[in-house]
């Protein structure tokens, strides 16, 4: 049963690397470089990082990709001012000619917030294994857990 | 995801009141769910090990995102509780797999910039449902609200434990974290 459970965990990490791109509603940020004009009025949800900040746009490299996200009237969420160079940003929006960007909406991830995630998430891992450490003990003859 | 930390701190808040509610949750249960939260973020695997270089290395393309999904919360609830005794085996799955949805829906409720969360229901289908819009996954507010509901679940079984639930004996019930 466990060999089944790994082979099936194993199935679909396979299945899903093999079909989740024809799943996509989005083109791949490295198609999108290699061909650019080819998505030219396409829309993407890009996460990428942010490379340079103008007074009223970002500039944005995911990949190969590097592209200047503009703010057209009416765009929603964090503007240029709130972005630092190296953050991590969500942009969605509209491929425009001249390798530009019409966000819809721009999200950034501050860098500090990004390190606290990192850290307590380190945290989490150590107290989940030492709650269920005082529970249970691993078992040899056959492998898998008993109680403490 | 929110921090890893939001994840378990709710898992084990919210198990712990199951835990005072029902004899039928032991405290053992408690950090299983605690695991089945942690479950969906194996996918950070690809930090240590890129999927790309493992799927070239087995001529095959490699997605760990598969197992941040329902399918992938299934196959290691059962997988997870083949580990266990028998006598356990049917709570510690229903641990995992409780720790494993709220994970899921958690995320689901991440700020996403198109407005869509993930295909979180995957094998069954592609479907993206309208994400939350609640918070980032950098944000700090959702684990301090997490702390706050853990530290007072850890307080309610600390309290259960100086008040024995049965004079006969004066057993104490178990408030092992």
């Amino acid at each position: 049963m466990l060999a089944c459970c790994l082979l099936a965990a194993a199935g679909l990490a396979v299945h899903h690397g093999a079909t989740a791109d024809a799943n996509d509603r989005y083109p791949e940020p490295a198609e999108v470089a290699a061909d650019y004009d080819a998505h030219v009025g396409q829309q993407i949800h890009l996460w990428g990082h942010v490379a340079a900040v103008h007074e009223s746009s970002l500039t944005v490299t995911s990949g190969p990709l590097r592209i200047r996200v503009t703010y057209p009237p009416g765009a929603a969420g964090d503007r240029p001012a709130d972005a630092n160079v190296g953050e991590l940003v969500q942009v969605y929006g509209t491929f425009e000619p001249a390798r530009e960007l019409a966000a819809e909406r721009v999200v950034v991830s501050s860098d500090a917030g990004r390190q606290y995630m990192f850290v307590v998430s380190g945290l989490a891992a150590l107290l989940t294994l030492g709650a269920f450490g005082r529970h249970w003990r691993p078992t040899v003859r056959e492998p898998g857990f008993g109680r403490a | 995801m929110p921090d890893l930390l939001t994840h378990v701190l709710l898992a084990y808040a919210g198990a712990s009141a199951l835990h005072l509610a029902t004899d039928r949750v032991p405290a053992r249960v408690v950090p299983v769910a605690m695991v089945g939260a942690a479950f969906p973020d194996v996918t950070k695997l690809y930090l240590l090990v890129p999927p790309e270089r493992v799927g070239a290395w087995l001529g095959v393309p490699l997605s760990y995102w598969g197992w941040h999904t329902l399918g992938g919360v299934l196959v290691a609830t059962v997988g997870g509780a083949m580990l266990f005794p028998a006598a356990d085996r049917r709570r510690v799955a229903l641990a995992l797999f409780g720790g494993g949805v709220t994970h899921l829906v958690l995320d689901s409720l991440i700020v996403r910039a198109d407005g869509l969360a993930p295909q979180y229901l995957y094998p069954f289908t592609w479907w993206e449902p309208p994400a939350g819009m609640l918070y980032l996954s950098s944000d700090v507010w959702p684990s301090l609200v997490a702390l706050a509901l853990a530290a007072t679940a850890f307080a309610a079984r600390y309290r259960a434990a100086r008040t024995p639930t049965d004079p006969a004996t004066g057993e104490a019930p178990d408030v092992r974290l």
